[in-house]
C-alpha cells in the first residue's frame, strides 16, 4: 500500500474552530456521520463537510487512530503488538477530560471501533475506583440524602470491599 | 447576575477566539453512560448503584440487566466470574442453635490468594437448605421447614436479592431449576413426596418465580423421571 491511488477521494471536513482536514475516503468511510452525509448528497462532495460538534484536537486525535489501525491491518505480521502499544499509549496519553471529550466526538461521529475501545478504557479506570471518583469524572452530582446513602452502603456492603484509594 | 450579559459576554468570547473552549463541555449521556457501564463486572455496577439515583435506576433496569448478562456470555465471562457454592452448617453448643448456610465463593480469589482466608458470601438461616441449581448467576435452592412442608428460594450473591415461593407441603426429592426463553422467567421444577391418607403420594410441579404465581400441578408428567434439567428447560 503506497500512496493515495488515483481512485482514492479526498473529503475535506472543518472542525468547531474552522481548522480544515483533507481525508482519504478510505478513511472517512470509518467515520459513519460523515459517511452518510456523503451518501445522502446527490452530486459529489466538494467543499468542506462542517462538523458543529468536533473540536480539532479531537479530530486529529481520531483521525491519528484510524490512521494507525488502518496502518496495523493491511501489514504483515506483528500487527496485533504493535497495534496494542499504539492503543495503550493512545488511552494513557490523555487525561480523564480528554477522554470524555474524545467519546463525545467519537459518538456523535459514529466511529465504532474507536467507541468500543474508549468505552472499554474507561470502564477499566473507573472500575475500583470510590463511587466519589466516578461521580466526579461524570460530573455527577449526589442526589441521594445521607441516609439513603447510608442505607445503601449498608446493602452494598460486600461490594464495597477492595476499593482503591483515589 | 443576569444571564442575558453571560450570554452575550459567552458569544462574544466565541467570535473573537475560536480555538479557546469557552462552551462549556457536554457531560456523556445515559445511553453512553451505559455503554461503559455494561463492560463493568457485576460487584463494581452493585456499588455504582450509590452514585446517583439514575444510575441506580438504569442499573436495576430489567433491561440493563439483560442487556449485561448477554454480553458476559458472548463477549466477556470475566464479567460474571467463576464461583464455587457451598453448603454448611455450624452448631454452637452453648446455645444448642444450628445454623445452616449457602456459602458462595469466587473461584478467582481462591486462585490468587491461596494461602489467605477467601471472603465468603453466605446465605444464613437456621434451617435446612438443599441447592437445587444456578442459573445466570442465580442460585436456587429449597427451605425445608420440616419434613412436612419446603419452599423454594431465589438468591442473587450479587446483589443480596431474595425471593420465596409459596409453601408446598410434602418433600421434594428431584428437582430442577432453569430459565424459559419463551416466557422470560425462572422456573422451579419438583417432584413432591407427600404422606396422604391413602398411603405415599407423588406429584410434579412446576412454580415460575413470580409475585402472583403458585405451584402447577402437571399430571400427565412420567413419574420414573430420572433427567433432572439443567440451566435450560426442556418441555415434556
Amino acid at each position: 500500500m503506497s500512496g493515495i491511488s488515483d481512485t482514492e477521494r479526498m473529503i475535506t471536513l472543518k472542525t468547531v474552530e474552522g481548522t480544515l482536514f483533507d481525508v482519504k475516503s478510505s478513511i472517512a468511510k470509518d467515520l459513519k456521520t460523515v459517511q452518510a452525509f456523503i451518501d445522502d448528497s446527490d452530486d459529489d462532495v466538494t467543499s468542506p463537510i462542517p462538523l458543529p460538534n468536533v473540536f480539532t484536537r479531537e479530530l486529529s486525535r481520531i483521525l491519528d487512530y484510524l490512521n494507525n489501525h488502518h496502518r496495523f491491518r493491511s501489514g504483515i505480521e506483528k500487527a496485533d503488538e504493535e497495534m496494542a502499544r499504539y492503543d495503550a499509549e493512545f488511552a494513557k496519553s490523555m487525561s480523564h477530560e480528554e477522554l470524555k471529550a474524545l467519546i463525545l466526538a467519537a459518538n456523535y461521529l459514529n466511529v465504532k471501533d474507536l467507541l468500543e475501545f474508549l468505552n472499554q478504557t474507561v470502564a477499566d479506570v473507573i472500575q475500583n475506583k470510590s463511587v466519589e471518583f466516578v461521580r466526579n469524572f461524570f460530573g455527577i452530582e449526589n442526589d441521594y440524602t445521607p441516609e439513603e446513602e447510608e442505607k445503601l452502603r449498608n446493602e452494598n456492603e460486600w461490594a464495597f470491599n477492595g476499593v482503591e484509594q483515589d | 447576575m443576569p444571564t442575558d450579559h453571560n450570554d452575550a459576554a459567552r458569544e462574544t468570547e466565541l467570535v473573537s477566539c475560536p480555538t479557546a473552549r469557552t462552551l462549556q463541555l457536554a457531560e456523556l449521556s445515559e445511553e453512553m453512560i451505559m455503554e461503559i457501564l455494561l463492560r463493568l463486572p457485576a460487584r463494581t455496577l452493585v456499588s455504582l448503584r450509590s452514585v446517583c439515583r439514575s444510575w441506580r435506576n438504569l442499573i436495576s433496569s430489567p433491561d440493563f440487566t439483560r442487556n449485561h448478562l448477554r454480553r458476559s456470555c458472548l463477549h466477556d465471562p470475566s464479567l460474571t466470574p467463576l464461583r464455587i457454592v457451598c453448603y454448611n452448617s455450624w452448631h454452637f453448643r452453648s446455645s444448642g442453635v444450628r445454623y445452616h448456610g449457602i456459602g458462595v465463593v469466587s473461584l478467582q480469589s481462591i486462585m490468587d490468594n491461596p494461602s489467605e482466608a477467601t471472603k465468603v458470601d453466605y446465605f444464613r438461616g437456621q434451617r435446612n437448605y438443599r441447592i437445587v441449581g444456578s442459573c445466570h448467576g442465580l442460585l436456587c435452592f429449597f427451605d425445608d421447614h420440616d419434613y412436612q412442608t419446603t419452599h423454594g428460594i431465589l438468591w442473587n450473591p450479587c446483589t443480596g436479592f431474595t425471593f420465596q415461593s409459596p409453601q408446598i407441603s410434602g418433600q421434594t426429592f428431584s428437582s430442577g431449576f432453569g430459565y424459559d426463553h419463551l416466557s422470560d422467567s425462572y422456573k422451579l421444577f419438583g417432584i413432591i413426596r407427600k404422606k396422604g391418607p391413602s398411603g405415599v403420594e407423588y406429584s410434579t410441579r412446576i412454580y415460575t418465580f413470580g409475585s402472583t404465581s403458585s405451584w402447577r400441578r402437571i399430571d400427565d408428567s412420567p413419574f420414573d423421571l430420572l433427567g433432572i434439567p439443567t440451566n435450560h428447560f426442556c418441555f415434556f
